[in-house]
């Protein structure tokens, strides 16, 4: 199917164009999600648990493209993804509570604040390499655990805090009764759409479509643009880099800032759907690894092996406890933690072994064969 | 006096007890073609790393344009106009052919990561002036129907080009190329011996060439310089170097040059 128009100009050149086929596939795609898929929530045609699946996975897939910015481009291996995304949630409960901002002003400046403390971290990148980076950056999850536990102002503490979701700016939200704080927020009134009553869950499905859209193009642009490029120069050798006038130092510090305030974002998100956030979990070490695992089953150094990766994981949960109902599991003693578990290690080391490329190397396979169609 | 482009002045490099440089000068005139030839481990790629500041020397000065350069940083030379290629491919391969080419023109960018991600105005406007540039030199390689593909997937020779095209981008004014035709046929080679002469013909820009094949060498250098056990032993003419005792010495032996 050579659907392609010959390229008549530099313009032209550069956009990106997959063809006629894949831009109507896309359309189709988008107007599902965005008009089908809340339509469906709405009715009831897809249950609620699985509306809180796919708003985990929108919260996955804008935390893994940022991680995979930082790791799976500019080869930085950081296993503190969740510290970020800690930083991010904990920010946007205490830009609402003690500022009354709405969640449009907060989701940019948790982006911000996350970013700032990614950029601070950046300076280890600078020497250590690998491993050892890997390790500092675990050190950072137990680090940022312990300062947001010790600030009890900020996180309240073992106790957690309420992540309220102002729709506008909100005036001396200390002195706020629970129920003001409760009709100032997101999701309040239902949306109504010929006759299709749509709650806070399907509201909040629809807003962070659009935040993760826009995540995954920015992303996607990056990577075309003069930055991106960099990172993946960086990503394969620091040497190699600076001898093309690449700054090394500012490469490093720029893919920190950028995938932090993936994070930041990722964190506001989770905090919302939650409403009420405790710092462990969600924020250790093992969510900081199921972020790499995601990486790695997508297919580092793409946006859409980060997107394919996410809701991987995002869906994996339910599946696997779907899984642990069956009968012979079901008698075992094996507890629905333990079999989740298993099974996502298990395709963590079947992708390593058989798929190094990841659901992104599937996924492209998939698409030779149809543009080299009939041809094998 | 004309100011040299390049030079380097009692340029020493020891790695602990090991000298792999010893007083080296040498000098590169604009629009020059001078090749480095000398045996195995005669210390050829180290002074292509001091040149473009991955090594530092542990005595010397290099200067280029009258101006020291001996401290400054590989990013700092490169923006000078240094360019170089790896004698094993340094290809960055999450990147295609294309994009390979335009980190060569990271210096002449200016985009950041917020105009970047954004795309609309200046990245988009950057984007499609330096790509002109890059079709250009892709053209001059002739390598247009790899241009999209996966680095990782072509062949060596291509591979080369590719990453001579990268360092040809950075529009700069002196091109260290280390052993461009090593592993070729001579198809490749004489392919690649031709885009040499054409970038010093058609670009002008002088070129410093660390070189086994001696065809190669004889045919494309203005002079030449050899280094045995990291010393210059002979700098000339390409006639002159092969009639040069002690350069047939150190490649023969001694007994070589006797006879």
């Amino acid at each position: 199917m050579p659907d392609r128009p010959i390229p008549t100009s530099y313009a032209h050149l550069v956009r990106v164009d997959d063809g006629k086929w894949a831009r109507a596939a896309w359309l189709i795609a988008g107007l599902i999600l965005i008009v089908a898929v809340p339509l469906a929530m709405g009715n009831g045609s897809i249950a609620p648990e699985w509306v809180g699946v796919a708003i985990q996975a929108q919260i996955f897939i804008v935390g893994a493209v940022g991680l995979m910015l930082l790791s799976g481009v500019t080869g930085q291996l950081s296993l503190g993804h969740a510290a970020f995304l800690a930083v991010g949630g904990f920010a946007a409960a205490n830009l609402a509570l003690d500022f009354g901002l709405p969640w449009w002003v907060v989701l940019p400046l948790a982006g911000l604040i996350s970013a700032l403390v990614g950029v601070l971290i950046a300076p280890f990148a600078f020497r250590l390499k690998g491993l050892y980076l890997a390790i500092v950056t675990l050190g950072l999850v137990f680090v940022i655990q312990h300062v947001l536990l010790r600030w009890t102002d900020i996180s309240g503490g073992h106790r957690g805090t309420a992540v309220p979701m102002f729709n506008g700016f909100v005036d001396d939200p200390e002195n706020m009764t629970p129920m003001e704080k409760a009709e100032a927020g997101f999701g309040r009134e239902p949306w109504e759409i010929g006759g299709v009553f749509m709650g806070r869950d399907v509201q909040m499905y629809v807003v962070f479509l659009l935040v993760t859209v826009a995540a995954c193009l920015f992303a996607r642009n990056v990577l075309r643009t003069r930055m991106g490029r960099a990172m993946a120069a960086v990503g394969s050798g620091d040497i190699a880099a600076s001898v093309l006038g690449i700054r090394v130092k500012w490469v490093k510090t720029a893919a920190f800032g950028l995938s932090s305030f993936y994070a930041g974002v990722a964190g506001a998100m989770w905090g919302w759907k939650q409403t009420y956030l405790t710092v462990d979990p969600p924020f250790d070490l093992h969510l900081s690894m199921e972020f790499v695992a995601m990486i790695f089953i997508g297919g580092l150094g793409t946006v859409m092996g980060a997107v394919l990766g996410a809701i991987l994981f995002a869906s994996g949960r339910p599946l696997a406890a779907e899984l642990a109902e069956l009968p012979f599991l079901r008698d075992s003693s094996l507890q629905e933690g333990d079999i989740v578990l298993f099974v996502f290690g298990a395709t963590v080391i079947v992708f390593m072994l058989f798929e190094p490329r990841g659901l992104r190397g599937i996924w492209s396979r998939v698409k030779r064969y149809f543009t080299t169609w009939p041809v094998k | 006096m004309t100011e040299k482009l390049l030079e380097l002045a009692g340029i020493g490099l020891s790695f602990g007890g090991i000298r792999a440089l010893d007083a080296v000068d040498l000098n590169l005139e604009e629009g020059e073609l001078l090749a480095i030839i000398g045996p195995n481990g005669a210390g050829k790629t180290s002074l292509f790393n001091i040149i473009s500041g991955v090594y530092a020397p542990s005595e010397g000065q290099v200067s280029f344009r009258g101006r020291d350069i001996t401290r400054a940083d590989s990013r700092r030379r490169a923006e000078l106009g240094l360019a170089r290629t790896f004698q094993n491919l340094e290809l960055f391969p999450l990147l295609n052919v294309v994009e390979n080419i335009l980190v060569g023109r990271h210096r002449h960018l200016r985009s950041g990561v917020l105009a970047g991600g954004v795309w609309f105005g200046k990245a988009r406007g950057e984007e499609i002036r330096h790509r002109a540039r890059v079709e250009e030199i892709i053209e001059f390689l002739e390598i247009e129907p790899y241009r999209s593909d996966a680095v990782d997937t072509l062949p060596y020779g291509i591979r080369k080009r590719v990453e001579l095209g990268r360092a040809l981008a950075m529009d700069p004014t002196v091109l260290l190329l280390d052993e461009p035709v090593a592993g070729m046929n001579n198809e490749e080679t004489e392919d690649i011996a031709r885009l040499i002469l054409d970038i010093k013909e058609e670009f002008g820009i002088a070129q410093l060439l660390v070189e086994h094949d001696m065809g190669v060498v004889m045919d494309l250098a203005d002079r030449i310089t050899v280094l045995d056990y990291g010393r210059v032993i002979a700098t000339g003419t390409p006639d002159e170097i092969s009639h040069d005792q002690a350069v047939i010495g150190a490649y023969l032996g001694r007994e070589g040059a006797e006879k």
